[in-house]
């Protein structure tokens, strides 16, 4: 052979430098327009909690009024509560406490699935043994009652409830997160990590996770909507926010006495905001792994 | 000349349920420096173990090594501790996989990849620099216009290209010896002989020592000074690529040697010549030589004892060689 041949190089590439999976996922997601009309539904809820956060929107949500339990009006869209309340400012608001529940949960829960699902499924062994037996006792006892034994032992609040539902949620992705370290641990390209001198840390959180990253991003999806659901639940058990503040799980816990009443507009205004977060979500959700998944590809 | 790596009677092993295997049972070798080595034999004689237990790649458990020396360039790697090691891989010995297609981080451009390769062994360099070097390598391998495919993702890349890049990031801190486990198998003829060619090239212009690993006698005959003839975790014949290719002494090289198709124009087809049988299964090796039960020239002591390497006109484990015409 001489040299010549060496010269030669292989024509026929794909050309245009720089198109990562990432951005190719982009594209794809682009394509799916229900999932793009639900992420800027999402948008707006986003907007809405910031705005209500700001104090820009919705601001006389603790104000009470003259009329106690005014049904729907155009100065009032869903009417008041007992104390004369804008039902719709109070929505308002619910929605910041929902998406802050969703966001804070996935900082104390992602965190400690991904570690210890990596660590896991990274090392196997006896270490892996060890965090599967942790995991399965964790996972035994129903999320329910862990949720209220903690939230009996640190008293009823918000932060009790970001710590509460964190410290329980983490075992699905936990599982999700070792299975995949597993089957790339074998792969080839984290052997040539090896081969060029890589740490276990290194290969763990540099090579493999990035490759595993899609993930965690479902995954922070999904959790928002159990988040949020589960406040509501907490909140109507009375173990979630302070009654007071205008979480749609207490709105909800309210109508108990309210439906009583014929007052329908408290639980009709909470619901129909959560409704359309948790359908977004859910659609969003699944364009997202649609667009991120390698097997769902070329479709 | 002293040599880059010497494997002095290393075993290998493996434990699985049946019970522990030597997938490498005393091997002994030496390269030194711009010389290539070639090992061959069938899949799953060890060929793989063997350049893993020098890389330190064997996974722990189940594989463990038994005993043995690998020194490299004198010092002992068996003795090292991970630390140690990991700053002698990639640096001081490169590895090129079989496996382009999937040896490459998809996540990360193959510019991130070879960069990392650089900056994990030498730190005193800038990103700039760094960079700089890693466009140089990827022109070095002969990648057209680098500047604008160092930014490229292992996707956009075909087989060939990526085999390059996984050149690439072996030599980048110019090792002192570099092992290629059967580097062009996964790619087409026309670009095997390209990539051979340009591991070749490099390896002369770096004086870089070599082991190739391969089940492909051609690629063997084309590129190596010396060849060990693997079979069942031994070396079997083990002599320059002359002596094994014109003067094989063990019928198991002699057997290989028949049953590389030969195209001769003008001749009759006849059928492939074969060896009969197949590989014993570690788990229940004959007592006496291993390659006993396909050998056409056993003698009753092949039975009984196995035989060791011994120098006759090179160094082969055999107490019936083949006779020399």
């Amino acid at each position: 052979m001489s040299t010549g041949t060496t010269a030669t190089v292989e024509q026929n590439q794909v050309s245009s430098a720089g198109v990562s999976l990432w951005s190719d996922a982009y594209r794809r997601f682009k394509k799916n327009k229900l999932g793009v009309v639900c992420f800027f539904i999402i948008c707006g809820y986003v907007a809405i909690a910031l705005l209500t956060w700001l104090g820009l929107l919705g601001a006389d949500f603790s104000v009470n009024g003259p009329d106690s339990y005014a049904a729907p009006s155009s100065s009032h869209w869903f009417g008041t509560d007992i104390f004369g309340r804008d039902v719709f400012a109070r929505g308002l608001h619910g929605t910041r406490i929902a998406l802050s529940i969703g966001l804070a949960t996935s900082f104390i829960a992602i965190p400690i699935g991904v570690t210890l699902g990596a660590i896991a499924g990274y090392f196997g062994g006896l270490v892996d043994d060890f965090i599967v037996w942790f995991y399965n006792v964790v996972e035994s006892i129903p999320d329910i009652l862990k949720i209220i034994a903690l939230g009996y032992a640190m008293g009823r609040g918000i932060s009790t409830v970001y710590i509460s539902i964190g410290l329980t949620t983490w075992v699905s992705l936990c599982k999700l997160i070792r299975t995949e370290f597993m089957k790339h641990k074998r792969r080839d390209y984290v052997q040539s990590a090896m081969a060029i001198g890589a740490s276990h840390k290194r290969r763990m959180f540099l090579h493999i996770l990035p490759n595993v990253f899609h993930i965690i991003l479902v995954n922070l999806s999904v959790r928002f909507i159990t988040a949020i659901k589960m406040e509501v639940v907490l909140s109507y058990l009375g173990l979630g926010v302070e009654p007071g503040q205008p979480s749609w799980g207490i709105m909800i816990d309210d109508a108990k006495l309210e439906m009583a009443r014929g007052v329908w507009w408290g639980l009709t205004c909470a619901s129909i905001f959560m409704f359309f977060l948790i359908l977004a979500f859910t659609l969003f959700n699944d364009a997202l792994r649609e667009a991120l998944d390698p097997k769902l590809r070329n479709k | 000349m002293s040599s880059v790596v010497e494997v002095k009677n290393l075993v290998t092993s493996f434990k699985t349920q049946e019970g522990t295997f030597n997938a490498v049972d005393n091997v002994s070798f030496k390269v030194d420096a711009g010389k290539t080595l070639g090992i061959v034999g069938e899949s799953g004689c060890g060929k793989s173990v063997t350049s893993l237990s020098i890389m330190g790649l064997i996974p722990m458990p189940p594989g463990k090594i038994e005993s043995g020396e690998i020194l490299f360039k004198g010092q002992n790697l068996l003795k090292l501790s991970q630390n140690e090691m990991r700053k002698i891989r990639g640096n001081k010995i490169g590895m090129i996989f079989q496996e382009p297609m999937t040896s490459l981080n998809p996540v990360f451009t193959i510019g991130n990849q070879i960069e990392e390769a650089i900056k994990l062994h030498q730190k005193e360099l800038s990103s700039k620099q760094v960079r700089e070097k890693a466009i140089d390598m990827l022109k070095l391998v002969g990648i057209p216009s680098p500047e604008k495919r160092i930014d490229d993702y292992p996707h956009q890349l075909s087989g060939g290209m990526r085999q390059r890049v996984m050149i690439a990031i072996a030599l980048s801190c110019s090792p002192d010896l570099l092992i290629a486990d059967e580097p062009t198998t996964a790619l087409d003829v026309t670009i095997q002989a390209q990539i051979l060619d340009l591991i070749k090239k490099l390896q002369r212009e770096l004086n870089t020592a070599m082991i190739l690993i391969t089940h492909d006698l051609g690629v063997v005959a084309e590129t190596c000074d010396d060849v060990a003839v693997m079979y069942a975790g031994k070396i079997v014949e083990y002599g320059t690529a002359d002596q094994i290719f014109n003067r094989p002494l063990h019928p198991y090289t002699k057997g290989l040697l028949n049953s590389v198709p030969h195209f001769e124009t003008g001749k009759r087809k006849t059928r492939l010549e074969t060896i009969p049988g197949i590989v014993p299964s570690l788990a229940n090796l004959p007592q006496g030589c291993r390659f006993f039960d396909r050998c056409t020239q056993s003698i009753e002591q092949c039975k009984v004892r196995q035989p060791e390497l011994e120098k006759l006109e090179h160094n082969v484990a055999c107490y019936n060689p083949v006779k020399q015409k």
